[in-house]
């Protein structure tokens, strides 16, 4: 027990003041976890906003697979980017491998479904009767589906909130796909896994209070907009 | 705008909700669509207002098929047409936002004088910044009719615009469709309501199992039903079920005890006879008069119906209702337990096959 107290004190001495070091890695975290749920959101929104206010055949079969999809394991995702963006890839070409940009694809992939069938469930609600109500005022399809993302734009916040928080906690696809190289690469969740492989406790509980923080905020923030 | 229905027939999970449905709406004409819940009356209007599609069948407007239409057509066409939802839909925000959504989508803003002499006509003065969703039921109801009549449609459809509404809401939007009306526009309405149906309608539609059974004037809803459905649905006061016996001119109604002299083309056999309750008449004494039917019995309920009372008298074993007024009532000291006479000519029964 002594060992943690005296693994939080450090912890604490080394985000009081942070270093460059640290702060580098919360900064490239933040930024890619965040440019990955931006990326899924722009595709995932529309996609649940479009699921929601259509009707077709095969849709049950779309939603049920959509559902299916939030339960891939991360890991297979990254072996599938791995795949794609290795040198002998489909954009082996690009180079990406071991850059943030992997990294960023590899996050998008997992949060599209869960940020796609979070607003879908969100707007089962809204969706039918926004449809309705805007349709019998005339509105065309692309206004009748803007008035829906209105209706919605707390779900989606929900939603994406949602997806962010999956992504930056996500590890093993990370570290996969990323190669986990220092200043460059390296996040928040790969380097407490290494430096607590390598008994730096304090960096790791240092990084692990960040990341509980940031958790922290956003939910703060969610209840602040949702209160409104 | 000329709307036309043909054989529409739309299926929701297995079951037939319309049931290849022909109608033709009466142009410039307050359409009355009546018939029990969940006859498919609401599926009908969203059919017409362009919110569902038909698994089979075609509306046409102006004689154009909508089937054929492409998205910016469709769009255009129902700009044409009103829709006024049995639940209101409301736009988050306030009633102003609402009444502004429709004039923004066609990008032909309405002057804010414009919308409030709207709201004035609606009976909703002043209330452009309130919270939409927080309106009462009837404000509501009537900020949806305020919302559409500002856009000008064609085609106002209103599905079931006054249930479980209070008496001044109701009595504004069916003045408001009566002003409709008479500006030349046409009007759909779906209703429960047969004292509204008859007040407001022109041309009379009856539904039941996803079917229109009759479309027409409204005679035959309200004065001679064609079946024994609408005339329950019509609740027409005096359902009375026997048998047709006798011959030629001489042809009697047998129910319950009692022998009603009826004018029928039918032969004999099971039968229903309809009479309206302001056709029977109560008196003191047996009449002497050229109504063939007369019946002594004992009133069993005096119930008031506003200006008019419902007196209830059992004849034998058959109970038949009357309306009077008050005054008579008043007059002829009419209470329960009393004895009195029925009368009614034999051609005020409507006998129905069954």
């Amino acid at each position: 027990m002594s060992y943690f107290l005296e693994g939080l004190k450090q912890a604490l001495a080394l985000l009081f003041p942070p270093s460059a070091d640290i702060l580098g890695i919360i900064g490239l975290s933040l930024v890619v976890s965040a440019s990955a749920t931006l990326l899924a959101g722009i595709f995932a929104i529309p996609t649940g906003v479009f699921l929601a206010v259509t009707e077709f055949r095969f849709k049950r079969l779309v939603i049920g697979l959509l559902n299916t999809a939030m339960a891939i394991p991360a890991v297979l995702i990254g072996l599938l980017v791995y795949i794609l963006v290795t040198r002998r890839g489909l954009l082996g070409f690009l180079g990406l491998l071991f850059t943030p940009w992997a990294m960023i694809m590899a996050q998008a992939f997992l949060a599209f479904p869960i940020i796609t069938a979070l607003s879908l469930a969100a707007l089962k609600g809204v969706a039918k009767e926004t449809k309705d109500l805007a349709f019998s005022l005339g509105a065309s399809p692309l206004q009748m589906s803007l008035a829906v993302i209105r209706q919605g734009k707390f779900a989606f916040l929900t939603a994406v909130i949602a997806g962010f928080s999956r992504v930056i906690g996500e590890t093993g696809m990370t570290l996969m796909v990323g190669g986990n190289i220092k200043g460059e690469t390296r996040v928040m969740t790969t380097a407490i896994s290494l430096e607590t492989m390598k008994g730096n406790f304090e960096l790791g509980i240092a990084l692990g209070l960040v990341l509980l923080l940031v958790a922290l905020l956003l939910n703060v923030f969610l209840q602040l907009m949702q209160g409104k | 705008m000329d709307t036309k229905v043909t054989g529409v027939t739309k299926i929701f999970d297995r079951r037939i909700i319309l049931d290849s449905v022909d109608m033709e709406l009466q142009t410039g004409a307050v359409n009355v669509i009546i018939g029990p819940n969940g006859a498919g009356k609401t599926t009908l209007l969203r059919i017409m207002g362009l919110l569902e599609k038909p698994d089979r069948g075609v509306v046409l407007f102006d004689g154009q098929p909508v089937n054929k239409l492409r998205s910016r057509q469709m769009t255009a066409l129902r700009r044409r047409i009103a829709f006024v939802f049995q639940h209101p839909l409301i736009l988050e925000g306030d009633v102003l936002r609402n009444m502004t959504y429709g004039p923004r989508v066609r990008k032909r803003p309405v002057g804010n004088d414009n919308i409030a002499a709207m709201l004035h006509k609606v009976g909703l003065t002043g209330k452009e910044d309130q919270d939409a969703k927080k309106l009462s039921g009837g404000e509501k109801q009537r900020l949806q009719l305020a919302r559409v009549m500002l856009l000008e449609p064609e085609l106002y459809l209103l599905d079931e615009p006054t249930a479980n509404l209070d008496p001044l809401s109701t009595r504004t939007i069916e003045t408001l469709i009566t002003g409709i009306a008479a500006a030349g526009k046409t009007i759909v309405l779906s209703t429960h309501n047969l004292v509204q149906a008859r007040l407001l309608g022109h041309k009379f539609f009856f539904m039941k199992e996803g079917r229109i059974v009759y479309q027409g004037a409204g005679a035959e809803i309200f004065h001679r039903p064609i079946s024994l459905d609408i005339a329950e649905f019509a609740s027409a006061e005096n359902i009375i079920h026997g048998e047709i016996v006798g011959e030629g001119e001489t042809k009697f109604l047998q129910a319950n005890g009692l022998r009603i002299r009826v004018t029928t083309p039918f032969g004999s056999g099971r039968a229903a006879g309809v009479i309206r309750a302001e056709d029977i008449l109560i008196s003191r004494e047996p009449i002497v008069s050229s109504a063939r039917n007369c019946f002594k019995g004992i009133i069993t309920l005096v119930e008031e119906m506003g200006i008019i009372l419902s007196v209830a008298v059992e004849c034998q074993k058959q109970v038949l209702i009357s309306f009077i007024t008050r005054e008579s009532a008043q007059l002829m000291d009419l209470r329960p337990g009393q004895e009195v006479y029925v009368t009614f000519k034999s051609t005020a029964v409507h006998v129905i096959r069954i």
